[in-house]
């Protein structure tokens, strides 16, 4: 019998991001609740509780102009009166919140991290605990865009001001602003976010990309349960998990949504009562700064070089390449496992054209799909795609794999959803102290398992990758070597085919590209915890 | 003999703990107590955010691959030996020792805590000089620090030098039943190291006496009861004969310890982490050059400095197990930062 969700019972975007779903904006608004005011928290859930959306609405015929969503963290469930035995059946990571894990995340990895953070987060307190503007509530806004300004429709902004009027209704909780550097005046009240957008012909056509140009969120992962009619089986292909034979199969529901089996063959562990934790996750909100212009410029450095290795005569192609070995994708998706040189990439996009979904959903399906099926049994010194590429990190499919019968075995218990999007702009000239990058969401159902083995290990580490020291060549942490970080100076190597007479390339130096801004550790209750908190029935006897 | 095996020796040590008070200054304390604050007080040990802060005084020779103290307090208690519930009240209806649940069952406990001393070093082999060499290395190395420890132990009071710290830590030793070694064996010579051990051959003197067995119950059946009584009698004798050599020629194989792995010694590895970060570095540096085919005779003349400079083949001088403090084209043992 296979997985039957209560889709009212979902929150949204964790089933399919919104920003598939044609919700190219977003505003995430942070809440406190106040000294011993649980009833005005509860009040607030309540009254918060019909306008939340659920993946009944979405996708839907009828989607909402503006998607509400609402998670807290482990001091907002505290300052709400959960009962202690629920709170400390929470897992150790959420109880702990991100600042605490930053050694684990590699964000300590600077002297005096923690000021580069936006002032929001620096108020919300440090490893000793809460104080009067600890997060406890995060509320976001999926909004959809008007073509013709390219800005939210006018119903984000009506949305905002009902859940600020919501919030000072019964006191007791107050907006926690400053999604800014400190100093930096006034301070932000919302997060404010944007899918990246072009303009064509007087219209603003979103891109799925990030600012340094690269196309985000192919191959998140697919698990039972996640599509209508059975839609996950077709859709696993590439992106759920991989037996030795070549067959693919939906990831278990328990990876994602808490109270059903995960790909250990049990249900994780979650807090009582089981109907407080059930159609519940949790997700890691962190806002990744985007250091553009460093990142452009250590491309052309590099694509010089590069070019002059491995004999590739166009300057254009030798970036392109190096972007491509990267991120083990080129810019515009294509994975370097199917398409390992630029003349390759092209012919594949002869092949699954890119094309406008609205007018060739065949074609656009075929071509989505061809971009996530490959595995990495053919390619084991990664000479097609690096083993210490970033998609090659983060999402190893079979390249773990003790045995080849073994598939994606040592993988499918390290998958994560993304979801979220970027922030700001990075015109042509843009400096790296502009603000433009990434809020990530990152939805698991164990966050330390999960999320932050793959930071830990996969990003900020290079065993599992036979990279030694080295770290992701873009999210990770580089050091210059100077001794000023704790690591050597950072490098990526770029393998090559032995048959093709050119030696491997290192590339030397790299820069900080990623720096985070802040960030916390939420839950992400089901539909009935949120009516047993709003309520003050939490009963975990 | 697993306590050496892929040419390293895996020591493991009991020694028991004393149980008078002592006076540490003020107040009194356990020798446990203190001896526990002491190891938490041995540099790697202090493994905080901050690490690093010291290096270990077991990376002061070059024979060490990995050394752990630990105290062993008691032994865990498992809890109660259960039975089926049925049986027990079966048992207690028919029988007359009845079981009460309530009252305890025996449990076992330590007469005094334990320290466990456990070793991976460099040996030639399992022979007790080969141990008693290590021990001399970490007595010279560090004398102070092990006085320190064992202080705390039952008997170290005699113990002032080399030879009774070898004898003191062999009379503590115990077998090492399970080592791991962690390093890559070159696996058809590990493969052809194994010693065969034929079927038929072993079991030509048991099969010998199965025969005279069934030889001795014809003459019973056929011919005198008593002479076929004494030739299956024989039979039995040379059958369990064999079956104990065979058996015995089983344990001798199993216990043949594996080759070493190649260049699996301390100095042999330090020396291959120093190329490994050094070539990284040679081959960044010189990159550009092997792209250039008009460069090859540079190229080429470049890795015959970092060859010369390097010393591929020197593991560099080691006197009585210590590290050549003036030999920089090796990597010194321990914590390297980075």
């Amino acid at each position: 019998m296979a997985v039957e969700l209560d889709l009212a019972d979902i929150q949204g975007n964790i089933l399919i991001p919104y920003a598939k779903q044609g919700f190219l904006k977003g505003r995430f608004m942070l809440f406190h609740i106040d000294n011993d005011n649980a009833d005005a928290g509860r009040k607030f859930v309540t009254g918060l509780l019909p306008k939340i959306t659920t993946a009944l609405h979405c996708p839907s015929a009828q989607p909402p102009e503006v998607a509400i969503n609402i998670a807290f963290t482990w001091y907002g469930l505290l300052a709400l009166g959960i009962p202690t035995r629920t709170l400390r059946g929470m897992p150790d990571e959420f109880i702990d919140g991100m600042v605490k894990r930053a050694p684990m995340l590699g964000d300590d990895f600077r002297k005096g991290w923690k000021d580069r953070w936006d002032e929001v987060w620096i108020k919300s307190g440090d490893s000793y605990g809460p104080n009067e503007n600890t997060v406890h509530i995060l509320v976001t806004l999926n909004a959809q865009m008007d073509p013709l300004t390219g800005a939210a429709v006018p119903a984000l902004a009506e949305k905002t001001s009902e859940i600020k009027k919501l919030a000072q209704k019964n006191g007791g909780i107050t907006l926690v602003a400053g999604h800014n550097l400190p100093g930096q005046e006034p301070p932000i009240e919302y997060q404010d976010l944007s899918a990246i957008l072009v303009q064509e012909n007087g219209k603003y056509i979103p891109t799925p990309k990030e600012h340094f140009g690269f196309t985000d969120g192919i191959s998140d992962p697919v698990f039972e349960g996640q599509y209508p009619n059975g839609d996950e089986q077709a859709l696993a292909v590439g992106s759920g998990a991989l037996d030795g034979k070549g067959n693919w199969r939906p990831l278990a529901t328990g990876e994602f949504l808490l109270g059903y089996p995960d790909e250990a063959q049990e249900t994780p562990d979650a807090t009582m009562p089981l109907d407080f934790s059930r159609n519940g996750t949790f997700m890691a909100y962190r806002k990744l700064h985007e250091n553009v212009a460093s990142f452009k410029n250590f491309l052309d450095k590099t694509a010089a070089q590069f070019g002059a290795v491995t004999g590739i005569q166009s300057h254009d192609d030798a970036r392109e390449t190096v972007m491509a070995k990267m991120a083990g994708r080129w810019s515009d998706g294509v994975p370097l496992s199917l398409a390992p040189t630029a003349d390759e990439w092209r012919k594949f996009n002869d092949t699954y054209k890119a094309v406008d979904p609205a007018v060739d959903p065949a074609g656009a399906a075929a071509r989505e799909a061809a971009l996530s099926n490959f595995s990495y049994h053919d390619d084991p010194e990664g000479t097609k795609c690096p083993l210490t590429a970033h998609m090659r990190r983060v999402n190893t499919r079979d390249m773990m794999a003790p045995t080849p019968e073994d598939g994606s075995v040592l993988n499918n218990r390290r998958r994560i959803l993304r979801r979220g999007l970027p922030y700001g702009d990075s015109p042509v000239g843009t400096t790296d102290s502009d603000e433009h990058g990434i809020v990530m969401l990152i939805v698991c159902a164990n966050l330390f398992r999960q999320y932050e083995f793959v930071q830990q290990q996969w990003i900020n580490y290079g065993l599992d990758s036979r990279a030694g020291s080295d770290t992701c060549p873009i999210v990770g942490n580089h050091s210059d070597g100077t001794g000023k970080e704790p690591a050597p100076k950072a490098k990526f190597v770029i393998p090559a085919d032995p048959a093709s007479g050119h030696p491997p390339f290192i590339a030397d130096g790299l820069p900080q590209f990623v720096e985070t801004r802040g960030g916390e550790y939420f839950f992400v209750p089901s539909m009935t915890a949120l009516r047993m908190i709003g309520m003050g029935v939490v009963d975990p006897t | 003999m697993p306590t050496f095996d892929g040419g390293h020796y895996f020591l493991t040590v009991l020694v028991p703990v004393k149980t008078d008070p002592i006076p540490a200054g003020s107040p009194f304390t356990s020798p446990v107590h203190a001896l526990r604050k002491r190891l938490a007080m041995l540099p790697p040990a202090q493994q905080t955010p901050a690490c690093c802060d010291g290096q270990s005084p077991f990376a002061r020779n070059t024979r060490n691959h990995f050394a752990r103290f630990v105290v062993i307090d008691d032994v865990a208690y498992n809890g109660r030996v259960t039975q089926n519930s049925l049986g027990l009240a079966l048992q207690n209806a028919l029988s007359k020792v009845k079981i009460n649940l309530v009252v305890a069952q025996p449990q076992d406990h330590l007469s005094c805590p334990f320290l466990l001393f456990s070793v991976d070093f460099d040996a030639e082999s399992g022979a007790d000089s080969q141990r008693d060499s290590y021990l001399a290395t970490l007595w010279n190395t560090m004398e102070v620090e092990l006085r320190e420890i064992f202080t705390h132990c039952v008997g170290f009071d005699g113990v002032n030098d080399e030879a009774s710290f070898a004898k003191y830590i062999a009379r503590c030793q115990i077998e090492t039943t399970m080592p791991f070694n962690d390093y890559y064996v070159d696996l058809d010579a590990t493969v052809k190291s194994l010693p065969v051990w034929p079927v038929d051959k072993n079991l030509i003197p048991a099969g010998a006496g199965a025969v005279v067995i069934v030889l001795g119950l014809i003459i019973f059946c056929f011919m005198s009861g008593m002479s076929g009584l004494i030739v299956m009698l024989l039979g039995a004798a040379v059958l369990a004969g064999g079956l104990w050599m065979a058996y015995a020629s089983i344990l001798a194989a199993g216990a043949k310890p594996f080759p070493a792995a190649p260049d699996s010694n301390l100095p042999a590895v330090l020396k291959g982490l120093h190329l490994q970060r050094t070539f990284a570095r040679f081959a960044i540096d010189k990159q550009m050059l092997a792209a250039d085919p008009a460069s090859a005779q540079k190229f080429h003349a470049a890795f015959g400095d970092f060859v010369a400079e390097n010393q591929p083949d020197n593991l560099g001088v080691i006197i009585n197990d210590r590290p050549d403090p003036n030999y920089r084209q090796t990597q010194k043992p321990g914590i390297i930062g980075i």
